[in-house]
């Protein structure tokens, strides 16, 4: 009785060895690499979902109606070969290309980017990023099969940023029709070079090449022998596993490798490092004007002037950012440069500001005294972007003109928007990545959704606003201008580096390059190297 | 044995009932949920978040909502993920195949290996007996993500022998399984060795050695066979760290598996997915322990 | 012979651990970026960290902060433990089969979640996560005191007191609660070295202890992702926690032999 139970289970247990190392074959050989990312299991729908880590794969599973030059920043034709402002700035019309179909055989027509355009603003979608791009829309009409006419109700410049950007990227309908909300993310079908062959949350994402694809931007290769053809999307949130994976092999290509790593890449010869700037908001901190002792600007300006951004530089980011001085970095349109410099770091003067403020130790403690105790400063520590780094040195930093720093860390968005929403706090980090400053103003226009600076200025809301209406770029800038000047002047951030997304390549890959936006790859030009 | 199957049926209903009423009210205690934050990254006003949530019952009382979940349960329906959209038996369903595979791979080598280190730390010969020592030592006082770093370094990045990551293929589970058994070798090693140093001191084994049987003999017939008990309890102990284990080591391997999902459905506040992973933890949970008692049985009838 | 040299170190440690940060000079929140990662040398004797403070100040330092959450999350876990699994004794047959719902439906949820959503809900801080770990401590703790306290209550010597007549309360505090004080120290020990681990492992899942907080776990954590640069940075606490799970597990097992 005993004898046979055991032997039973010996098969059992020898059977489950068996089918476990079957291993999955593939029967055509494939140009393949392994791409490594820093995604959590979420969601991937680019209509839906706003991280940066989706577009780094669906930039190339789709098209938009316009692309950016990645050499030039100049917006060029994509699915739509030309596009007309009308002359009060209210409706865009789009000539769209011809003969382009879906991976699904869908047609690509003018209704099927209404239906696109239908779907990012229904509310059902609960877009996250994509609805906010289109700005003042307000519907479209389609002319003609291949003509469409997109109309705001206010003119809104940005328009041909946001359709240059994988949010707005043009799906097939059938294909989001027939699944759900939901259950579309699995099965995306797009006109890109690659086509979405599968996602398994927490473990890879497949895309493969599309042979039929010829209706790709200027700056998109043709394919030959040695593209890539196949891409295996792999997910590593444990940031110390990063560089042993492409060090060992496993990965190929592996974004967002910690700065110490990369530096410490520099004696490997089969490892290249890629350092890719992101233009944008630079990592930065916003001070809460509503709250004591941040509302007193002098305050505000005297904790920026005692902070020393070249030494938070030199070791969380190993010297690979720069510093940055302004709301915009420098790959960003219309970068005041200006800014650069202001607030320089300055211990003896930021004692002296707060001094003159009255904020003396009275008490010999060591900190500034407030009304009730010390001056205390409480920071909201989001988990991403290093920023847990960096406020241990801004903590040690600040503690030496005698401010106290209480960290208040958040392990998602969700509870640092609860930590946002109760309002104690003085400073909090948050930023968006993007070429045009339109983005500026979600942040500092009194109404905007980020204003969580509780700031207003009828001065800077006029700029902000006028800046995204007008057409001409010139007038643009100096708007821009005058909109960072403002920002600084009233020391509203505390800017501390420029992003730099740090890539390595193993000696596999040849061509990986970076589109405008410094986040997405351009994987449609990627070869393998032909020595084999 | 009918009724000691009945008794036990309705003691894991019990048990799987209170683990999952716990976890409910535990989660309900947490402010917002991964609706809400999707919604207010959308920028979606008060209205629409309440609509939302409305849709989706989540304004209800709280304790309508648990009727309706636990009914739901028992249809076998348990809900959608908030954060994917996807059913959670679904996404269970996709990572439970590395999980389990991984966990049965490494129990089944920390057996092998902690019962030979634990009759090697009682050897007469103190060589072996001072190696298998400080094995066990080490195994039982390391933290694990510490070990797995040193196991990718030397053997992963340094010889290149084996993958740190992949799944499926048999050579990516080596370092993996390598280093969860290792540790829970650790365990199982120690109270083999506790047990077989009191049963050597016990009298019949003594009366054993008196009638000239030979060490051999005595330790496989006598000793092992009355040291198997603890260690089966011990097995069953050592789910829980082997959980635990599991997500550091699917996060240093970036393997995909229960354990990671469990780590990131929590941070998210995705509570189906969560309430999910629960019932399916504390099911395989009370299977492991039900399996311990009855091979309990079958080693000592007396019991 | 073994357990004087286990139970020495730990003496040595906590004096040290106590003791030591009064004397030195290097300030474990100092930042020096100049001298940011640099090797061991006679002015730091453990070298420096990424924003260049002194490692051993921090090691240190760091000591208190774990032992003193070992401490704590194993008292609250002994403590809750230890009340719960003696209860039966003094409100009878019933409240044993409630005790055994409740502790197994509590073994079967994983402790690890049981302390990201404590630690959600709490804040990170040292004492939320000390009692986050110590929470999820709780059910093996009354598993294994209910197991002992059977075991001593199945005992000649308690069968003989009750055949005396002595009273269920005085059987239960006089009688069945000494006998369970070994076994029950020596399990404190285990429960001890778990919760060293577990406050570690919540520092590696990166919602531990505060950043900055000099922390053994945590200065493990920071010196496993600068292992490729600072290889130096993560031995010490590796190690310290190391030798200190296995002192405390010898120290306690022959406590409980003791006893």
């Amino acid at each position: 009785m005993i004898r046979k139970r055991i032997i039973i289970s010996l098969w059992l247990i020898i059977l489950v060895v068996l089918v476990g190392c079957s291993s999955e074959n593939n029967d055509v050989q494939l140009n393949t690499i392994v791409y490594g990312l820093t995604l959590e299991p979420s969601g991937i729908d680019p209509h839906i979902y706003q991280s940066a880590e989706l577009g780094i794969v669906l930039r190339s599973v789709y098209d938009t109606l316009v692309y950016r030059d990645p050499e030039t920043l100049e917006i060029i034709p994509g699915l739509a070969t030309s596009w007309v402002l009308s002359d009060d700035g209210l409706s865009y019309t789009f000539s769209l290309r011809e003969g382009v179909t879906f991976h699904d055989g869908t047609p690509f027509n003018a209704q099927a980017v209404g239906a696109n355009l239908d779907r990012i603003v229904d509310p059902e979608t609960a877009s996250q990023r994509a609805k906010f791009m289109l700005g003042p829309y307000v519907g479209y009409e389609v002319i003609d099969e291949y003509t469409i006419r997109i109309d705001l109700s206010q003119s809104y410049i940005p328009l041909l940023d946001a359709f240059s950007q994988v949010y707005l990227s043009i799906a097939s309908p059938t294909a989001f029709n027939e699944y759900s909300r939901n259950r579309y993310q699995f099965f995306q079908v797009g006109t890109g070079p690659f086509r979405f062959v599968e996602y398994v949350p927490n473990d890879r994402i497949v895309i493969r090449r599309w042979e039929d694809y010829t209706w790709g931007p200027t700056f998109y290769d043709l394919p030959v022998d040695n593209s890539v053809e196949e891409i295996i999307f792999r997910f590593f949130d444990d940031e110390a596993t990063r560089l042993l994976a492409i060090e060992s092999g496993d990965v190929n290509v592996m974004g967002e490798l910690p700065p110490t790593d990369a530096r410490a890449l520099g004696g490997n010869s089969q490892v290249q490092l890629l350092p890719v700037d992101v233009p944008g908001q630079p990592l930065q901190f916003m001070f809460n004007t509503q709250q004591f002792p941040t509302d007193n600007p002098i305050v505000r300006q005297a904790l920026i002037i005692a902070t020393n951004r070249n030494a938070i530089v030199d070791t969380v980011f190993q010297g690979f950012s720069s510093v940055a001085w302004g709301p915009l970095s420098e790959g960003s349109l219309f970068y005041n440069r200006q800014m650069v410099g202001v607030y320089e770091h300055n211990a003896q003067q930021a004692r002296e500001l707060l001094a003159a403020q009255g904020f003396v130790d009275g008490d010999g403690n060591g900190f500034l005294d407030a009304p009730n105790g010390d001056v205390e400063i409480v920071l909201i520590v989001p988990p991403w972007g290093r920023v847990p780094q960096v406020v241990q040195l801004l903590q040690d930093q600040w503690r030496d003109v005698g401010i106290r720093v209480q960290l208040d860390q958040v392990p998602n968005f969700n509870l640092l928007r609860e930590a946002v929403d109760a309002g104690e706090y003085n400073l909090v980090s948050f930023d968006t990545p993007g070429i045009d400053p339109a983005l500026l103003n979600d942040y500092f226009i009194t109404s905007g959704v980020r204003n969580w600076m509780g700031y207003s200025n009828p001065e800077l809301d006029a700029i902000l606003q006028e800046a995204v209406v007008i057409a001409d770029d010139s007038q643009r800038r100096l708007l821009y201008l005058e909109a960072q000047r403002l920002i600084m002047n009233n020391a509203l951030i505390l800017p501390i580096r420029e992003y730099r997304n740090l890539n390595a390549t193993d000696s596999t890959i040849e061509d990986l390059q970076f589109d405008a936006y410094g986040w997405f790859p351009i994987l449609n030009n990627v070869r393998l190297t032909t020595s084999g | 044995m009918g009724q000691f199957m009945i008794r036990n049926v309705i003691s894991v209903l019990i048990t799987l009932w209170f683990a999952v009423t716990v976890t409910f009210f535990m989660l309900r205690v947490l402010p917002g949920d991964a609706i809400s934050a999707q919604l207010i990254q959308a920028g979606a006003t008060e209205a629409e978040i309440i609509g939302q949530r409305d849709a989706l019952g989540l304004n209800q009382p709280i304790i309508q909502q648990y009727v309706d979940y636990m009914i739901r349960l028992i249809q076998g329906d348990m809900g959608d993920s908030l954060t994917v959209g996807l059913p959670v038996r679904l996404m269970i369903q996709q990572q439970i195949s590395p999980t389990i595979f991984l966990a049965c791979t490494t129990m089944i080598v920390a057996i092998i290996w902690g019962v030979l280190l634990g009759i090697g730390a009682v050897s007469e010969a103190t060589f072996i007996r001072r190696v298998c020592q400080l094995i066990v030592n080490l195994a039982i006082s390391t933290p694990i993500y510490w070990t797995g770093t040193l196991l990718i370094i030397i053997f992963a990045v340094e010889l290149r022998w084996f993958p740190i990551t992949g799944n499926g293929n048999a050579k990516s589970l080596i370092l993996p399984v390598s280093l969860l058994s290792f540790h829970v070798s650790g365990a199982i090693a120690r109270i083999v060795q506790i047990n077989l140093n009191e049963i050597k001191r016990a009298s019949y084994i003594l009366v054993a050695h008196a009638k000239g049987l030979t060490a051999q003999y005595i330790l496989y017939r006598h000793i092992f066979r009355v040291a198997l008990l603890p260690i089966i309890s011990v097995i069953a102990l050592q789910y829980g760290f082997l959980l635990s284990g599991t997500v550091i080591t699917e996060t240093l391997f970036s393997r995909p598996g229960l354990g990671s999902l469990l780590l990131s459905a929590t941070q998210n506040q995705d509570y189906p997915l969560v309430q999910g992973l629960v019932v399916l933890t504390a099911t395989l949970y009370i299977i492991t322990n039900l399996i311990a008692e009855f091979l309990q049985k079958i080693a000592d009838p007396r019991l | 012979m073994k357990v004087k040299v286990a139970f020495l170190f730990l003496v040595i440690l906590v004096m040290v651990v106590i003791f030591a940060p009064i004397f030195l000079n290097n300030d474990p929140f100092s930042t020096n970026p100049e001298i940011s990662l640099s090797a061991p040398s006679t002015q730091h004797l453990l070298g420096t960290d990424l924003f260049g403070r002194d490692n051993l100040s921090r090691f240190l330092s760091g000591g208190r902060t774990t032992l003193g959450m070992a401490v704590l999350s194993t008292s609250f876990a002994g403590v809750v433990g230890l009340t719960v699994s003696f209860l039966p004794l003094l409100f009878g047959k019933w409240s044993e089969a409630l005790l055994v719902i409740v502790m197994s439906g509590l073994l079967a949820i994983p402790g690890i979640m049981v302390a990201l959503v404590m630690i959600t809900l709490l804040g990170q801080g040292i004492y939320q996560v000390a009692f986050a770990v110590g929470l999820s401590q709780i059910a093996p703790t009354i598993q294994i005191c209910r197991a002992t306290r059977l075991q001593v209550q199945a005992s000649d010597y308690i069968l003989a007191s009750r055949a005396l007549g002595a009273s269920s309360v005085r059987i239960a505090f006089f009688h069945v609660f000494p006998n369970m004080l070994p076994m029950f120290l020596g399990y404190l020990g285990l429960v001890m070295s778990y919760s060293i681990f577990n406050s570690a492992a919540l520092s590696f899942l990166g919602i531990g202890v505060p950043v900055g907080t000099p922390d053994w776990g945590i200065l493990l954590a920071e010196g496993r992702t600068l292992f490729s640069v600072a290889p130096w940075m993560s031995i010490f606490p590796g190690v310290a926690i190391s030798c200190t799970v296995l002192a405390v597990n010898s120290v306690f097992d022959t406590l409980a032999a003791l006893t």
